[in-house]
């Protein structure tokens, strides 16, 4: 077992997985490590293979997913060390959480394709599971209108614990491609501008201090009635957004809140969302919401 | 009849028709797999079919596990409506356990389990003629099964008999033993259920050669042999196609086997409540559980489907077929003996015996012990449930 610090990317849905696991790769380089791409082979419980062994399964009834993990190998930046990884599982979750339980895993890519039919679900009941149990940081990315190569990063900051893994991709997405990083952040006009400025500092000093080559970073605040409209229109004017959750209260606490996932519906560019691994659910938070996507059939 | 006595009967019944509803919804939906993997048949209109052949199979072959369910595990005192309750309780949550957590758990031991406790827990002594015959039977269909599957899949795989030759030839042995299934709708003058092949010699006064009943073996070549022609016609014309049918049809008979196997698990324990004390004919009881069965099925079926039937597909049309086959067979056999059988068990040998055909099962020791030993579990653990339940519930409300 290796002791590098490891970027998982799941590997499911063939659109855009080149560009997901180049976004991947630019996170891995900055930290050192190495990626390790896992697609799931989804065996249900009712399945006639329940007592086939996993070799099998995987070498006779894997379906596509070999093809789609040499897909994504080949995408892989040179040099960035990587292996490549069937799982076989119940279910996607339950595959891609098998494989970030090493302590060695530092962060989980997953690729998210738009809005779900249903309102209970956040962004899928797949991703929801991860972003709620994966013990690491996890990254969700909403591949937007391809452009060649990214000069303009933006990232919107109102505080909290995930600031950092999002500052820290935002900072590893610059370096690769020699961008620049644009923190920024919403506040109503008139309001105080102190709270603001203690987040930008933050976020600059979450960027400046990501591992990685350094990256030229700017600040702004900008004056709206409406958060989402705001970002919405700035984010006309960058490649790609790059957004920490952000907690909502409530009895069910949402891990992404409305803001993202809003401004991801509206804008064509691509849209990464951060959670940090420290604010993973404790014992009882994952039991219920095992219980919860297990209801919904996960 | 007090109200006590008709508010435990509306429990009974709302859990035997739960207990039905749970069956419908997750233990039909194999045999449509390898048809709809095959894409023989659209997911829904497969869904549709499963109901309709299920809760036929249920009304006219379901009497047999049902009464071994309701009348033979437990001797000396009968079921009474809050002990059927309790143990269609137990069963149910064993089941839904199982749905829930993904893990083994066969309905067929979990209600067999759940009645053996029930009952011992009524004072009833433990009836080991039954539980032997039960435990041979059940230890014997792995074996059974999976040496069926091999054998088909087997002739399927011989290069000197093609496939024209080879799934014509299993279609006559299928269509042979449907002559000879015993159904509660055909009548018949030493038995409750006739058979096809015996019927038929009924106006002629049934002849016998040397014991044997000439019309019934007449009637069973007849059968094989136009089931023979039709599918060899179909499949010189087009092969594929012919395969296609053969699933479709295969999978009909399985739904419908598997209908009379798993109905009883949920009437067995309203046995002697609804023909003992209502007085009601078998029919109505079977009816009931098989409109049970119908909803689960028509709801439950489609996401299983959806689930199952791409694996099918990787499996092979071969395959499928080598593992659908001793489904029907053994279904069938445990409907003649009167044993409850859970169906995913007869599948999974069945796949494990035509994988073997093909040289290698690539199962994996530790997920059949492991699977194994959830069945075991299963039994003991519903037998102290049920015990359990029922003796907290008639000590709670002071009835029995």
């Amino acid at each position: 077992m290796t002791t590098d610090p490891e970027v998982v990317v799941a590997v499911g849905n063939p659109d855009h997985v080149e560009q997901l696991v180049r976004t991947a790769g630019d996170l891995a380089r900055a930290r050192d490590g190495r990626i390790r791409l896992v697609s799931v082979v989804v065996k249900s419980h009712d399945s006639p293979f329940e007592v086939f062994s996993d070799e099998t399964i995987r070498r006779e009834y894997s379906g596509d997913r070999q093809a789609l993990l040499d897909r994504a190998t080949a995408a892989a930046p040179s040099d960035v060390p990587v292996e490549a990884e069937l799982v076989v599982a119940k279910s996607v979750a339950a595959g891609v959480l098998d494989a970030v339980a090493a302590p060695s895993v530092e962060a989980l890519f997953v690729g998210w394709h738009g809005p779900s039919r249903r309102s209970e679900v956040v962004l899928g009941t797949s991703v929801d599971r991860l972003l709620r149990r994966a013990p690491c940081d996890v990254y969700v990315e909403r591949i937007g209108r391809t452009a060649d190569g990214v000069d303009r990063v933006l990232l919107p900051v109102a505080g909290g614990p995930h600031v950092r893994p999002a500052a820290m991709a935002a900072a590893a997405i610059a370096a690769s491609n020699d961008a620049t990083v644009t923190t920024v952040s919403v506040i109503p006009p008139g309001a105080d501008r102190e709270e603001p400025s203690r987040w930008l500092a933050e976020a600059v000093e979450a960027v400046s201090g990501s591992p990685g080559s350094e990256v030229a970073i700017e600040t702004g605040v900008r004056e709206s009635e409406n958060v989402e409209d705001a970002l919405v229109e700035t984010a006309a004017d960058y490649d790609i957004v790059v957004f920490g959750a952000t907690r909502q209260s409530g009895l069910r606490k949402r891990l992404v809140g409305s803001v993202p996932r809003r401004v991801a519906d509206r804008t064509d560019r691509t849209v990464l969302l951060a959670r940090a691994a420290d604010a993973v659910d404790g014992p009882l938070g994952s039991l219920i919401g095992r219980l919860q996507s297990r209801r919904r059939g996960a | 009849m007090t109200a006590t006595f008709w508010a435990l009967v509306g429990f009974a019944a709302l859990a035997g028709l739960f207990m039905a509803w749970a069956l419908g919804a997750n233990s039909n939906s194999p045999p449509f797999a390898p048809a709809v993997g095959a894409n023989a048949v659209p997911t829904m209109r497969a869904a549709f079919l499963i109901g309709i052949f299920a809760a036929l199979g249920a009304l006219t072959q379901g009497g047999s596990i049902s009464e071994t369910v309701g009348t033979s595990l437990i001797g000396g005192v009968d079921i009474t409506p809050l002990a059927a309750t309790a143990g269609l309780l137990t069963a149910a949550t064993f089941m839904a356990l199982g749905v829930y957590s993904g893990y083994p758990i066969p309905a067929a031991f979990a209600t067999t389990g759940a009645i053996v406790g029930v009952g011992l827990s009524l004072g009833g002594s433990p009836a080991w003629e039954t539980y032997s015959r039960l435990g041979m039977f059940w230890l014997a269909v792995p074996f059974m099964s999976a040496s069926v599957a091999y054998g088909t899949a087997t002739l399927l795989r011989r290069d000197d008999v093609s496939e024209a030759v080879g799934v014509p030839l299993l279609a006559a042995v299928v269509a042979g033993i449907i002559a000879n299934i015993r159904l509660g709708i055909i009548p018949a003058p030493d038995a409750d259920q006739g058979t096809i092949a015996g019927a038929a010699g009924l106006p002629f006064g049934s002849p016998t050669v040397a014991g044997v009943d000439v019309v019934a073996v007449v009637t069973t070549v007849a059968f094989g042999a136009v089931a023979f022609r039709y599918l060899r016609g179909r499949m010189l014309e087009d092969v594929d196609a012919g395969i296609r049918m053969f699933l479709l049809v295969l999978g009909s008979v399985v739904a419908f086997s598997s209908g009379g196997s798993q109905v009883g698990l949920a009437t067995g324990p309203l046995e002697n409540l609804a023909r003992g004390e209502l007085g009601l004919p078998a029919i109505a009881l079977l009816a009931f559980g098989a409109s049970g069965i119908l909803a689960g099925a028509w709801m439950g079926a489609p996401r299983l489907l959806q689930a199952t039937s791409r694996e099918y597909a990787q499996l092979g049309v071969r395959r499928s077929i080598a593992a659908l086959v001793p489904g029907f067979l053994i279904a069938q056999l445990a409907i003649a003996l009167g044993i409850p059988i859970s169906f995913n068990n007869i599948i999974i040998s069945g796949v494990i015996g035509g994988g073997l055909a093909g040289g290698s099962a690539g199962v994996s020791r530790e997920k059949i012990v492991r699977t194994v030993v959830f069945w075991f579990i299963t039994l003991g653990s519903s037998v102290a449930v049920g015990f359990g339940l029922y003796r907290g519930l008639t000590t709670a409300l002071g009835i029995r």
